[in-house]
């Protein structure tokens, strides 16, 4: 660590969070390598550290001998302050060196709300923000993660995309990189072509994007005929034989899932119209319970955490479930580890789960209805009835649970007064219900606290077309809802509007908003995903400056004939499924779960061991 | 049913370096329980709902200072020799921690008073004569800084804390030994001798990118001897 660097740690908030040395972190010799990787997390250090599938590529990537991965995180606003008074660039937490020495900088794109630190984070590295004002002896520019199902808005920062999971692509971009580094072919150029060629790889500069007269995308082509017209997402077709890091790295900060995470299985079965991860996971792909007990005993042996968290979109449908749970609990009772179940559904839920589950059994519980009348939960095919969640209600107020949470969302397609309406009158019933419950924990006071979303209508869902609800109208019903609520022992949360509809803005956006994002970032926007750094105020300045309309990419509706900016992709699922899926939720007509009946929904042709 | 016959303490005195200074006590606190379960120690765990384990800490460590002195007690049940929990430990903690001794402890945390810290000082402020305004700083009857307290700032004396207080001063920098008081009640935190003499001699380390301050905790005391 240079001097430089220690006089500033001196007067930052958590000097821990960028000196890396945590417990497994791998260190290799740069100079024994061909590729180096710089892996930035664009927000905190406390979020990236939580994020699972950071650390499986961390560790996927160094479990390659010719590959060197290390990782850096966005600086918090003191530590930007002091890198820039005393110019030190950004810099990996194992080796210290600046970003912009690396073969190939990497950012996971988890929320669009982490936009603006990407860009921060590449002036920080002093690395220009275009890609084509950046020389062929710079870094590649990699991005990857969920927001790359519609990587058009940040389509002239990047490179090059992965599109899809990971832990099989990486490694082959960055096989391919050392092979040409190795034969002399190498030039950015011509590695990013070889590349384009990849299953799961989106290289943006090899496309033509056209644009029709009212605004739209009119078509996204290639430029050459070996480059692919469009990019199928990859899966791994096998996750018992799927990497896994066996020894998981270990902050001694505390972080925001500090525990370990045993993912059970990728994809959903469930198919609710509003969900993208239900939608660009498919197929559902489990792993067996022994693979997973065998993979929660090495990573606890390795790391010493006391929690294992099982995790998953919706846990309660992974068929082993109970298999798992004892054999887990077979050994993590007696060395006191717990257990958690973070994503469990109301329609699911049992007495036997509940004595068996730490976190349910301490921790607070949190139901997700999403919509306030059965009429909107057909719309969206949430398929929970206000019986199964009055059923697990009473579970819970008879266990002596006083304390419970229940998760919606404002502005659904179709959405009217008396839903919002009925988000009041579902919260009431649920109170009601304690007082119904015999058994019920009478020492404390009742509280059922309502948390309200706004939607934001995304790519690869049936519901990707729809305008988002406008601002106004989204906060004239937040609050409707507040004074519907009555009853004090109701607490009511809600979502500011204006940040999801710069979030409907980004998730349907199409290259023209690259001049945007750095109209903001000369702004300088950061941190937008924090309350405290959030200015609406600015962002719409930027949009000004830029002379882009964010209406016309979030409260428009999309023509079912248009070209989407996403249309380059393929996610596995189909246009034409989308579509009958939207036609169902106008006409309110539920769709099964891909287990009572498969929907054809085309994701069975992406392969993957035990899926459709 | 365990008996507090089948338990016993076993105080590990060990150093803190490189990143892990960096990382405050409670960090600190969750690695060695971490640790702990990795080494697959017998620990005694406190009853109740959440049973922990039972080890505590001799005195905590501000985040940035590291340290060559540094004490845990931890309670184990059954034959476990402190040479066992020695090498158990060493293998599961990171190298930033290095045990220096093992042992069944015959003195208690409560009777340490005071700590020797060793501060460095980079700063080009700094020459061979800043000694003699250093030593005429802290000699004088009163030393007053603002402390943080819950109802905000509050001015206190520290002179009566500092038992010793010796400096090195070159051309550059400055080396200072210093003796305070480390008992629960006046425990002094060597960051306000250093931020008393930054104001005192106008050093301005915050805004001199050059300037450098390194503090580490040389030894924990009983009185006159060296506390174990
Ligand atoms: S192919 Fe059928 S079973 Fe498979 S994910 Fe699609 S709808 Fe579900």
């Amino acid at each position: 660590m240079n001097e430089k660097l220690r006089h500033i740690l001196r007067y930052v908030e958590k000097p821990g969070r960028y000196v890396g040395g945590e417990l497994n972190e791998i260190r290799k010799d740069r100079d024994s390598v061909f590729c180096r990787v710089a892996f930035c997390f664009p927000d905190t250090y406390e979020i990236g550290m939580s994020n699972l599938g950071v650390r499986i590529l961390y560790g996927v990537l160094n479990n390659e001998e010719e590959v060197l991965c290390e990782r850096a995180y966005a600086p918090w606003t003191d530590m930007e302050e002091q890198m820039r008074l005393s110019s030190i660039p950004l810099f990996t937490h194992e080796s210290g060196e600046p970003v912009s020495g690396f073969d190939i900088v990497a950012f996971t794109l988890q929320y669009e709300l982490s936009y603006s630190n990407v860009l921060n984070m590449l002036e920080l590295s002093g690395i220009p923000l275009l890609a084509s004002e950046r020389s062929e002896d710079m870094p590649v520019i990699l991005g990857g993660g969920p927001c790359t199902y519609n990587p058009e808005p940040v389509a002239d920062f990047f490179d090059i995309f992965s599109i899809g999971e990971g832990e099989e692509s990486l490694p082959e971009l960055a096989r391919l990189f050392v092979r040409m580094k190795k034969d002399g072919t190498y030039s950015k150029s011509a590695f990013l072509r070889e590349a384009s060629h990849l299953e799961g790889f989106y290289v943006p500069s090899l496309y033509d994007v056209s644009y029709n007269p009212d605004g739209t995308v009119c078509s996204i082509v290639p430029r050459y005929p070996d480059v692919p017209a469009k990019v199928r997402k990859r899966i791994v077709k096998d996750m018992d034989a799927a990497f896994y890091p066996d020894k998981p790295l270990v902050p001694y900060l505390e972080t925001v899932h500090d525990r370990i995470v045993l993912e059970v299985f990728r994809g959903c079965i469930r198919g609710c119209r509003f969900c993208q991860a239900g939608m660009v996971y498919r197929p559902v792909r489990e792993r067996s319970p022994e693979v997973l007990c065998r993979m929660a005993k090495c990573a606890f042996e390795t790391s010493g955490y006391d929690e294992i968290s099982l995790s998953s979109l919706s846990i309660s449908d992974y068929t082993g479930l109970s298999e798992l749970t004892d054999r887990l609990l077979e050994w993590t009772e007696p060395k006191k580890v717990s257990l958690s179940l973070p994503s469990m559904r109301v329609d699911s839920f049992s007495s036997d789960l509940m004595n068996r589950v730490a976190s349910i059994k301490t921790g607070g519980l949190t139901f997700a209805p999403e919509a306030g009348t059965q009429r909107l939960r057909n719309v969206i095919n949430k398929n929970v009835t206000e019986e199964d969640l009055l059923h697990a209600v009473r579970l819970a107020f008879s266990s002596g649970k006083t304390q419970l949470k229940l998760y919606f969302m404002n502005g659904l397609p179709t959405e009217t007064d008396e839903d919002i309406e009925g988000i009041a009158g579902l919260a009431k019933t649920v109170l009601s219900e304690y007082y119904r419950t015999e058994k019920r924990n009478r020492a404390q006071a009742p509280q059922v606290t309502i948390s309200v979303s706004c939607f934001i209508p995304k790519p690869f869902t049936p519901f990707q077309w729809e305008a988002q609800t406008s601002l106004e109208e989204l906060e004239r019903r937040q609050i409707l809802l507040r004074d519907c609520i009555t009853d004090r022992k109701i607490k009511y949360n809600w979502h500011d509007a204006d940040v999801s509809r710069l979030e409907a803005v980004f998730a349907r956006g199409n290259r023209k908003l690259s001049s945007v994002l750095l109209e903001a970032r000369k702004l300088g926007v950061h941190f937008d995903a924090w309350d405290e750094c959030f200015d609406y105020g600015v962002w719409m300045s930027a949009f000004d400056a830029a002379g882009i309309d964010p209406g016309f990419y979030a409260n428009r509706e999309m023509g079912e004939n248009e070209f989407l900016p996403w249309d380059i992709i393929d996610c596995g699922v189909d246009k034409s499924f989308l579509l009958r899926e939207r036609k169902n939720a106008y006409a309110g007509i539920t769709t099964p779960s891909c287990r009572e009946k498969c929907s054809g929904c085309g994701a069975s042709r992406l392969g993957g061991k035990n899926s459709c | 049913m365990l008996t507090t016959n089948d338990q016993k303490t076993v105080r590990l005195k060990f150093s803190k370096q490189g990143p892990l200074i960096y990382i405050s006590h409670l960090d600190l606190n969750r690695a060695f329980y971490r640790a702990f379960n990795r080494a697959d120690l017998p620990m005694v765990y406190s009853e109740g709902f959440s049973p922990r384990p039972r080890y505590n800490f001799a005195l905590p460590l501000s985040v940035g200072t590291s340290s060559v002195c540094e004490f845990v007690d931890i309670k184990l049940r059954g034959e476990i020799s402190p040479e066992e929990v020695r090498q158990r430990m060493s293998a599961s903690l990171p190298s930033d921690i290095a045990i220096l001794d093992a042992y069944v402890p015959e003195s208690k945390f409560s009777e340490i008073t005071h700590a020797e810290y060793s501060i460095s000082i980079i700063s080009h402020q700094i020459s061979p004569d800043s000694r003699g305004l250093f030593s005429e700083l802290l000699s004088s009857a009163e030393i007053i800084i603002q402390k943080k307290t819950k109802s905000g700032e509050k001015d206190t004396d520290i002179s009566p804390f500092i038992k010793r207080c010796d400096f090195t001063c070159r051309d550059g920098g400055c080396e200072i030994i210093c003796l305070l008081c480390a008992d629960s009640s006046n425990y002094l935190n060597p960051e306000y001798i250093i931020r008393y003499l930054d104001k005192g001699a106008s050093l301005d380390l915050e805004n001199d990118p050059d300037s450098l301050v390194e503090i580490c905790r040389k030894k924990v005391m009983i009185g006159n001897s060296e506390f174990r």
